[in-house]
């Protein structure tokens, strides 16, 4: 089992209370377990006299899609109005601030309680507080429904583009498009707005219908150096609430099969064919809005027949293993050759869960973002 | 993630981070970072020599700060940054609007150039 950091989650609260407020009375404060992190992070559950029992087994009261519980793998009750802990035989064991315990445990307001790839937290809260802390939730929850019902479906033909997109619990600020601007030429990119939260997703959001719409005056959207020093006037961070963004754009012609690109403070796309090594396809330049006036440069490659490009946001691999380690881009690059997965190139879907399997408490604190374009 | 504040002289100070400055090392560090050098229009430089990881939330804070510091025409500068964190860097060429240096006599001489 892998370790994990206490203190990590120490500023994790059900909600914030105003330092001047009065202390509510102890016996308004109903005892919460909120996970922290793992399968479903921002969940509260009340500790009642009555156990509430936790695993993977559906006939427990609070059920986690989490292979590294058992059936029934903790369980948690009031007595004589302190809460208690006790693990139920599990295979991997259950945690209290980072030791196993044995027998029924008392838990300390904060503790950490830690059961396969779940980190609960024990809070004592008013039902106010946990009442508006699931509100923000639910709020989170929608501007996660409104940023995947802005993302384009998935498209087949000479130019083939499917995705996999997985927001944070907190929702980062990742969005993507593609699409035939002629005949003759693909365009496509993806947007990665600093920080999370709605805040960051709206402003992606906003960023992708300027391109989806075209709605940048007297620009040449077949040209992504004047796409985005274009960009880079309309959303300085200054007059955006101190978010700037990375971008990938690019620019396919499907005659001349010519790639033209640039990049905003975005790592490379990867670009794989044949049995080939995946081959960058990047720019080194500033993020938008971080300072005004910049010309962005282009480049431009030769897309063989039958190659594919994964372009991708640094939630894909800014990642911290399970064994503590943490990724770098060559590290998820690896997982790019397609001998990974037989003759098959990998898909978004497959290198999500390539990913996922990797990533410490199975939780990604980033969105997770990768289109995969198919060039005939 | 932790942060040890230095006066290095009249409106000259040196910080110290240690840690992962990612959205969690940012949330810990960022009031007592920004305090120690814009409101008193500090030039500064910040050893990144322990740090051993950096996301965009990172990299946002010293942009802002680089920014505001800009506005009251003072400098900030980087050095000591290990391979990882050199290659965010460069991804993101933040080297064009923050002096990323070598050595702290480096960046000291970054600050104080005219």
């Amino acid at each position: 089992m892998s370790p994990f950091d206490p203190d990590e989650f120490q500023n994790t609260l059900v909600s914030a209370r105003k330092p001047a407020d009065t202390p509510p009375e102890p016996d308004k404060l109903g005892h919460y377990l909120v996970a922290v992190a793992g399968t479903d992070p921002g969940r509260i559950d009340e500790i009642t006299p009555a156990p509430i029992t936790i695993g993977r087994d559906p006939k427990q009261t609070v059920v986690f899609a989490d292979t590294e519980l058992s059936r029934a793998h903790v369980r948690f009750w009031l007595e004589n109005g302190s809460a208690v802990v006790e693990d139920l035989r599990s295979t991997n064991g259950t945690f209290v601030d980072g030791r196993r315990i044995a027998d029924c445990t008392p838990l300390s307001d904060g503790a950490l309680v830690r059961a396969g790839q779940q980190i609960l937290k024990y809070e004592r809260r008013t039902r106010e507080e946990v009442t508006r802390a699931l509100e923000l939730r639910r709020e989170l929850e929608r501007a996660q429904q409104y940023v995947l019902s802005q993302l384009p479906p998935p498209i087949d033909g000479r130019v083939c583009a499917t995705w996999h997109f997985v927001p944070s619990s907190q929702l980062g600020g990742d969005s993507f498009g593609y699409g035939w601007i002629d005949d003759d030429t693909f365009v496509f990119y993806l947007i990665d707005v600093s920080g999370h939260g709605v805040g960051a997703a709206m402003h992606s959001v906003a960023v992708m219908n300027v391109l989806r719409q075209r709605a940048l005056p007297d620009v040449d959207f077949a040209d992504p150096g004047a796409v985005l020093s274009n960009l880079n006037e309309r959303f300085q961070m200054d007059t955006h609430d101190g978010m700037y963004f990375t971008i990938w754009y690019g620019v396919y012609r499907g005659e001349a099969r010519r790639l033209v690109f640039s990049a905003a403070g975005h790592h490379a796309a990867y670009l794989v064919s044949g049995g080939d090594a995946p081959v960058p396809i990047g720019l080194s330049d500033l993020m938008i809005g971080a300072v005004p006036a910049v010309t962005y440069v282009t480049s431009e490659t030769t897309l063989p027949p039958d190659s594919t490009v994964y372009l991708f946001s640094d939630g894909v691999f800014e990642i911290v293993t399970k064994e503590e380690q943490p990724w770098r881009l060559g590290d998820f690059v690896a997982l790019l050759a397609a001998d990974n997965v037989g003759k098959q190139r990998p898909t978004p879907a497959w290198l999500y869960d390539s990913v996922k399997a990797r990533v410490k408490n199975g939780a990604f604190d980033d969105d997770f973002s990768l289109v995969s374009i198919m060039f005939a | 993630m932790q942060l040890e504040i230095s006066t290095l002289g009249d409106r000259l100070v040196k910080i110290a981070l240690a840690g992962r400055l990612d959205t969690q090392g940012v949330e810990r560090v960022e009031t007592k970072f920004v305090s120690a050098i814009v409101p008193q229009g500090n030039d500064a430089i910040v050893d990144l020599s322990a740090v051993d990881y950096i996301t965009s939330m990172g990299i946002r804070m010293l942009i802002l700060t680089a920014r505001s510091l800009k506005l009251r025409e003072r400098k900030l500068a980087l050095y000591g940054v290990n391979p990882l964190v050199g290659e965010v860097f460069e991804a993101v060429a933040l080297q064009k609007i923050i002096p990323i240096c070598v050595t702290e006599s480096e960046a000291l001489a970054a600050v104080q150039s005219a």
